[in-house]
């Protein structure tokens, strides 16, 4: 087996206004050829600096990278075009950016090869065949605006393997993605690399992403943690340069570990137990507290319809939708994408209004009041945490929630103590743009909460969020959803979300309210 | 692994299979780029044609700067051509000789017309003269035309009919005799008629009767004597088949009037030079020939519509500054989707010189059709305003935007545009030890630099613009290098501002913390519109501040040589004296109407430095100093009141005399001589001021004697200022006594006048040569006479032996030193004045080639004179300051006589004359123009900005909203964005058109007209004009941003921001 790809010890070192910080801290990977990849790790464990290495756009401190036998610290400025122009295919997250809105999905596939001096004849058939594999082919003249999110992440995967690239390189392919559309593109990937025999690396820190992949690989703090081979059970953990290895936090906390562990060698087995007075053992779970206000209807919808778009565009998103959102509960809204989660919580919110059915927040019926009215019931009862939420990046954590105060015509004596609540206490003085992007997320939350709401609207606020982080700020709006009384609704398809959901409205299968898993 | 057997990669980037295939893979990459950009410019091109657009807009102001440059240069030529006299305003061949030396007239004139064929494509009227010749015993004078008809008009009779010798009818010209008839040259007249114009015979037949009046006719021909009669016949060759003529003297004549239509600004120097070629060839042929053309006037006309061509290159940098910055502007609006597809090709591992090459060809793509739709409209409006002004259109577009230089200039313009907008679209900043630079702030400290280095060289006058093409490309590039250094400081300066308006901001006025921190936010758009403001506000600015100094310049200029509403001179062609002619009773005649105010006028110099002469000496009296037009407070710190004052007499000056009795009409003077021969001659001050001097007789050895003359009529009732002894005649003559003084002592008795004592001579002195003078009975003192000074004996006048107080040029000041004394020779008599103030300038103190100038007051300085040669000092010059509503009849007073006969000059009249000079209001209009499209386009970013931010700011205002902001809050914040950046691109431009003006005042010494300026500009602002239009800018502007805003956030539902549904 040739190797495709093997780094030895990679380092990347980032300079920030606030210090150093290492992405990569001796990461050590090979992948043979043709073999396909799946990278997994929270957020800031090093993926994307990883695979901005790998595809020549950035180069290492220290270490090693060579793909193909060739190390790319060798090449130079033009040797690292051409490897990126004919060795790599890049496939991004961000399918609407990365496709030109002016080209149809004929012409945006064959972009690269016409870039690359190919006759039309190859070209025109090399996109036709692409396009058919991925079931597109119907669509070759369609320009993106006319394809749903899923077809564009595929014409996307053509494109980036239309030029017969010997490296894929798919950072979070699907994260804009339902999980059905997902699932697609993940077959889609799987079938063109066999097709086409490319090597794939697939950064991701979605689960789904494991299914197509010969090998995943766990990444934490910049060091490959964890390893496993599709069909050869459990995950090992894997074992670095002078013995280093990393345990998951799971065991960490089962065994009561904290910041210093004992290691004793019994038999052929190494026991790992807690040392010192520092560690204790995992708290069960509280019991949920009970709701300030249960059971009372914050928000109720009846009979709703919604309709995007009009003539043969028009798309119907729901249609005699009935629901109540009561206090004191979390509801988790979810569905693929297209079944009208944002525009639901937008309705909710007063910010569309629907074609038919009626929306009562607060006892007001949203129907009666015009847009200035709307606005005035938000800025009394309801607040919204939009995918991405409008934070000053540089002002203050503290000053964004205080403008938010402002603007709804409070005093501002809460913002500290809202900021406490989502754990920011710390952080209230530094600049938006100096937080972590789950630490963003916090600040759109605290924002929202200052409002002391009585409906609280979160639309995916884990999308771009780890594991560990999404875990923390689903439990998060569960308890302030507890302890605030207010009617919290959250869009989106993360299981962490949902499984700490009060109730859940599944907009794709049934549009009603079913219990929430036990 | 089975895989990796599948991969495929390389089989279409390998190398190619042979020479042919992989030029044509390079042909096919290099065109890539091209091709991208076409189906983006093609399917997206309602975001790109507002670039086109706006780049048009500006194209079309250049083009249309460059066309009504050349219109104006051919208007002024036109103009100077038309101001040249009849005579020489011709193209004109002669040959003189006596007739059995030339050659056949038939030869002759086929050569000419040959040779004058390829100078002007227009046929010449033949001519012969024999010039008062000898006829039948008469003299006269003869000539012929080539069709008379067309040059003359007919008085009374009939054109004569082609001339044969055998009966040549003639024309009667001029009258003066007979008119001989004699065998072989029947001259018959059929009619009487004048020339029309001079330019057929030049000075050879003066048009007497043209263009003078009558009384101008009248006194000139008192000095000549009576011409013979002159006759024209039809026909010079029929004339000249005349035996009788055959041995006389004549000139031959072959005259192409210059027409309008043949001497355009862009070919008078090739007209200048074939005619030029076309004399050599004349006379290398026969010194018979002469070649006569105004060259040197045609020269120099396109010499001075080259320098004003050359000063509205400003206004053409003025359009070049606006379409770059609109270029910045459009870029900024483009900048996102080129960053997105720039990306997006990246990581698809296109080439970065394809994705290079992509930037470029669309930038120039727009660049082109923005700068042919601009200049395509520039020519529209060209021809259109040619067509209005009667310039012929296709000629004047063929020279200008549609020559090989407006093509090219147009080109160069696109291809400025295009690295403008390729380098705005594509530039990033670099980090430099933690600060953010980019190559537009190095480009902008390089303008800084360019700007700095073009005004140390020193300021650029008329013979820089003409001699120095660079002084010309400075001037193009000088609006847009400090317009650009001040848009990129603007926008360097509005993130900091904005973030340090938005914490001065009061917590509770929420909306405009808002609009701060929107645009703080993302203040990429803002800082370009705030540049692009900066820029048209400055720009806008500066075409009306140089508008508003050249038009004050004018009136500058104007009061500054004319300092009264008139000025009465000697005509120097006529040579009549003011004094002579304007009486009290004239005077008198104007005095309802105006305030006349003598003034003196003489020109001065240091004895003995002779690098100082022609210094004005002006005497002007208190009054006329305090109402003395054209002054200007940076003249001197002092005002011209205080001036007056300085130079008031603190006593009266009045000339001293002896008044002779009313109606005396003999003046007696007893006197006694020993030692030598004198002369005596009285010195009599008439009642209008003016001198007559009597000459009393000489004395005839030592005994006593009566001298006597009568007193003239005009002198009676005068008044005896001194008694001047003039030496021997040998002594006069500078024979072989020169050298030697006449010596004597003299006894004078008391003058009488008709038998009345006259003066006792009490207060009597003697001047330079009296000597021992004594008083009594009689005045006694000793003589000593030569040529070289005027000896006198005078009544002490009051100026004796002070200094006369003036105010002095710079230079005199310095020559006068410490003691401020300074001796100046005035009219011949040496005169001390004391500086009482020092002007750098001073109205209507210029004298040619000087600017050096002496101001006294009026009558100690004639007193001062007629102390030291009675007679020698009066007013040379009257000025006329016009009361309300007296103009009219001022000016129909000025019209009749006298006054033709002396130089009158009005000062409105002037300042009309520049004003109405093409170049001037060229430069005015274009200047007006340039201004009004800055405002519009500052209008159209400002919106643009409005419209840009609802656009990019959508998500923003979707999140206010979702917060509780109300849409009015909203649409107020819009608003208060648009005032933030109108706010911030105004300051910056006021401070930038100040600056701009400044500069180009103090480096461009031209006046509207193109001539270097007396006195220099002085920036001025029409404070009217400018707060007006600034008015009507700002409510265009607010209702413009209203009319924008006022639809925005009105919708049901504001539009959809929050990500996938």
């Amino acid at each position: 087996m040739s190797v495709a790809v093997e780094t030895r010890d990679l380092f990347r070192v980032h300079s920030t206004p606030e210090g150093d910080a290492a992405a990569l801290q001796g990461l050590t990977l090979t992948i043979a050829e043709g073999e396909i990849l799946t990278v997994l790790g929270p957020s800031g464990s090093g993926k994307t600096s990883f695979l901005r290495i790998l595809a020549g756009l950035d180069t290492p401190s220290a270490g090693t990278a060579r793909v193909f036998g060739r190390d790319l610290r060798g090449l130079g400025f033009g040797g690292l075009a051409r490897y990126r122009s004919k060795t790599i295919g890049y496939l991004d997250q961000h399918f609407a950016q990365a496709l030109a809105p002016e080209l149809s999905a004929r012409e945006l596939v064959g972009l690269k090869p016409r870039a690359e001096g190919i006759e039309r004849e190859a070209r025109e058939s090399r996109s036709l065949e692409l396009l058919d594999r991925v079931g597109l082919s119907g669509k070759a003249d369609a320009r993106p605006g006319l394809l749903s999110g899923g077809e564009q992440q595929r014409v996307a995967l053509c494109a980036a393997l239309a030029h017969r690239p010997r490296l894929l390189l798919a950072d979070e392919p699907t994260g804009e993605l339902d999980e059905r559309n997902a699932r697609l593109v993940y077959e889609a990937i799987g079938e063109l690399a066999a097709a086409e025999g490319c090597t794939v690396v697939i950064v991701s820190h979605d689960p789904a992403s494991t299914s197509v992949a010969d090998r995943f690989v766990h990444i934490r703090d910049g060091r490959v943690s964890e390893e496993s081979v599709r069909g050869a059970g459990e995950s090992t953990i894997v074992v670095g340069r002078g013995g280093w290895l990393r345990l998951p936090q799971e065991f960490l906390e089962r065994a009561g570990i904290g910041s210093r562990a004992a290691a004793s060698l019994e038999d052929d087995r190494i026991v790992v137990v807690a040392a010192g007075s520092d560690g204790q053992r995992a708290e069960e779970p509280e019991a949920a507290a009970e709701p300030r206000h249960p059971g009372e209807a914050v928000a109720v919808v009846r009979d709703l319809s919604k309709t995007h778009g009009r003539g043969a565009a028009a798309a119907h998103v729901f249609s005699g939708l009935e629901s109540r959102f009561e206090g004191g509960r979390l509801t988790v809204v979810t569905g693929p994408s297209g079944s009208g989660k944002t525009t639901l919580l937008h309705l909710l919110a007063g910010l569309e209004l629907p074609d038919q059915g009626e929306i009562e927040v607060c006892g007001e019926p949203m129907q009666s009041l015009d847009r200035a009215g709307r606005a005035e019931l938000r800025r009394r009862h309801v607040a919204l945490v939009a995918q991405q939420p409008g934070l000053v990046p540089f002002l203050s954590a503290r000053e964004n929630v205080e403008l938010v105060e402002a603007i709804r015509g409070r005093s501002g004596e809460e913002t500290h103590e809202v900021l406490a609540s989502v754990g920011l206490a710390e952080r209230a003085g530094q600049r938006v743009s100096r937080l972590a992007a789950g630490e963003q997320v916090r600040v759109a939350v605290a924002r929202a909460l200052a409002a002391r709401p009585r409906l609280l609207l979160v639309d995916e606020p884990t999308a771009r969020l780890d594991q560990a982080n999404a875990l923390t700020l689903a439990a998060l709006l569960s308890t302030l959803a507890r302890e605030t009384g207010a009617a919290v609704v959250c869009a989106t398809h993360d299981p962490v979300v949902i499984e700490q959901a009060d109730a859940e409205l599944a907009l794709a299968a049934s549009e009603r309210v079913v219990p929430a898993p036990a | 692994m089975g895989r990796a057997a599948h991969c495929s990669g390389g089989d279409w980037t390998g190398p190619p299979a042979d020479w042919h295939r992989g030029r044509a893979v390079t042909l096919r990459r290099l065109f890539f780029p091209f091709w991208l950009a076409r189906v983006r410019l093609a399917r997206r091109r309602e975001r790109f044609a507002l670039v086109v657009v706006g780049l048009g807009a500006a194209a079309a102001m250049l083009g249309a700067v460059l066309a009504g440059t050349v219109a104006a240069q051919d208007r002024e030529v036109g103009r100077k051509v038309a101001t040249l006299p009849d005579s020489v305003q011709a193209v004109r061949v002669n040959w003189f000789s006596v007739g059995g030396q030339a050659a056949p007239y038939a030869r002759l004139d086929a050569h000419v017309r040959s040779e004058l064929h390829r100078v002007v494509d227009e046929r010449p009227t033949g001519t012969s003269l024999y010039r008062e010749s000898q006829l039948g015993g008469a003299l006269l004078g003869l000539g012929a035309v080539d069709q008379l008809g067309r040059w003359v008009h007919l008085r009374s009779g009939r054109l004569p009919r082609r001339c044969e010798p055998e009966r040549c009818e003639v024309l009667v010209i001029r009258h003066g005799g007979r008119i001989p008839n004699v065998p072989g040259l029947r001259l018959v007249p059929v009619g009487e008629g004048d020339l029309r114009t001079a330019t057929l015979f030049g000075d050879a037949v003066p048009a007497a009767t043209l263009g003078q009046s009558a009384f101008v006719r009248q006194i000139t021909r008192y000095h000549r004597p009576a011409p013979p009669p002159l006759v024209l016949a039809n026909g010079v060759a029929g004339l000249d088949r005349s035996p009788l003529l055959h041995d006389s003297y004549r000139s031959y004549g072959w005259v192409v009037p210059l027409e309008r239509s043949s001497v355009r600004s862009w070919s008078a120097n090739d007209l200048a030079a074939r005619i030029e070629h076309a004399r050599s060839v004349f006379q290398a042929q026969s010194f018979g020939f002469e070649l006569s053309a105004p060259v040197d006037e045609l020269r120099a006309a396109v010499d001075a519509s080259k320098v004003s061509g050359r000063r509205l290159l400003l206004l053409g940098g003025e359009a070049v500054a606006l379409l770059l910055a609109f270029a910045v502007l459009a870029a900024a609006r483009l900048r996102p989707d080129v960053d997105a597809s720039r990306r997006r090709l990246l990581s698809s591992g296109t080439r970065r010189w394809q994705v290079g090459l992509l930037v470029i060809a669309e930038s120039a793509a727009m660049a082109l059709c923005g700068a042919l739709v601009g200049w395509v409209a520039g020519s529209a409006v060209a021809a259109a305003v040619a067509g209005r002004t009667g310039e012929p259109v296709a000629s004047l577009l063929r020279h200008s935007v549609l020559s090989g230089g407006g093509i090219a200039l147009a080109l160069l313009l696109a291809a400025a545009a295009t690295l403008v907008l390729a380098a705005a679209l594509t530039v990033r900043p670099v980090a430099v030890r933690g600060l953010a630079v980019s190559p537009l702030d190095v480009a902008a400290l390089g303008a800084v630099a360019v700007v700095a280095v073009a005004l140390a060289r020193g300021a650029a006058d008329t013979g820089d613009l003409l001699a120095s093409n660079g002084t010309g490309v400075v001037l193009l590039l000088l609006p847009s290098l400090v317009g650009f250094a001040a848009a990129v400081g603007a926008a360097r300066l509005l993130p900091a501002g904005l973030r340090l308006l938005e914490r001065a901001v009061p917590r509770d006025a929420l909306a405009f913390r808002l609009a701060a921190l929107g645009l703080a936010r993302r203040p990429g758009y803002a800082a370009v519109a705030v540049g692009f403001v900066v820029v048209s506000i400055g720009l806008a600015l500066f075409a009306e501040a140089y508008r508003s100094t050249l038009v004050r310049g004018q009136h500058d200029q104007a009061a500054y040589a004319i300092p009264a509403d008139n000025v009465v001179r000697e005509d120097l062609s006529q040579l009549v004296p003011v004094r002579s002619v304007v009486t009290p009773r004239v005077v008198g005649s104007l005095r309802p109407h105006a305030r006349v105010e003598p003034v003196v006028r003489l020109a001065g110099n240091i004895s003995g430095a002779t690098d100082v002469t022609g210094i004005a000496v002006l005497g002007l009296g208190g009054q006329a100093l305090r109402g003395i037009d054209g002054w200007r407070g940076d003249f001197s710190s002092s005002s011209p009141a205080d001036l007056a004052a300085r130079l008031e007499p603190k006593g009266s000056v009045a000339l001293r005399g002896a008044p002779l009795p009313a109606g005396a009409k003999r003046l007696e003077l007893p006197i006694a001589v020993t030692g030598t021969e004198v002369g005596v001659a009285a010195s009599i001050r008439r009642h209008d001021g003016s001198f007559a001097t009597l000459e009393l007789g000489r004395n005839a050895g030592a005994r006593p004697q009566l001298l006597a003359a009568p007193i003239p009529p005009d002198a009676r009732g005068g008044t005896l200022i001194a008694l001047r002894f003039e030496p021997p005649p040998k002594l006069e003559e500078r024979g072989a006594d020169a050298g030697a003084p006449a010596v004597g002592s003299v006894s004078l008795g008391r003058p009488r006048a008709d038998g009345r004592v006259v003066t006792d001579y009490a207060g009597w002195i003697g001047t330079t040569g009296v000597r021992s003078l004594s008083e009594g009975e009689r005045l006694r003192f000793g003589l000593t006479l030569t040529n070289e000074f005027d000896t006198y004996v005078r009544p002490r006048q009051p100026t004796d032996g002070i200094q006369l107080p003036a105010v002095v040029s710079p230079r005199m000041a310095e020559i006068a030193g410490p003691d401020r004394l300074l001796g100046v020779v005035v009219a011949g008599q040496p005169l001390v004045f004391r500086v009482a103030a020092v002007a750098t300038r001073f109205p209507g103190g210029a004298a040619p080639g000087t600017d050096d100038f002496v101001v006294t007051d009026r009558e100690t300085l004639e007193t001062a004179l007629n102390a030291a040669t009675p007679g020698s000092g009066f007013p040379t010059e009257l000025w006329l300051e016009t009361g309300p509503g007296g103009r009219p009849a001022v000016e129909a007073r000025l019209r009749r006589i006298p006054f033709p006969l002396l130089a009158v000059s009005s000062q409105a009249a002037l300042e009309s004359s520049l004003r109405s000079d093409p170049v001037a209001r060229a430069a005015l209009a274009m200047l007006e123009a340039s201004a009004l499209i800055a405002i519009l386009l500052a209008l159209l970013a400002l919106v643009l900005g409005v419209v840009s931010e609802r656009r990019d700011e959508a998500a923003d205002s979707f999140d206010l909203e979702a917060q509780g902001t109300p849409p009015v809050r909203l649409r107020r914040q819009l608003q208060l964005r648009a005032l933030v950046v109108a706010g911030a691109g105004v300051a910056g431009g006021i401070l930038t058109g100040i600056v701009l003006s400044l500069l180009v005042v103090s480096f461009v010494e031209l006046t509207a007209n193109a001539t270097t300026p007396s006195p220099p500009l002085a920036l001025s602002l029409d404070w009217l004009v400018v707060v007006a239009s600034a008015l009507v800018a700002v409510a265009l502007g607010a209702v413009l941003v209203g009319l924008v805003t006022g639809r925005s956030f009105r919708e049901p539902v504001p539009a959809r921001y929050g990500g996938a549904r």
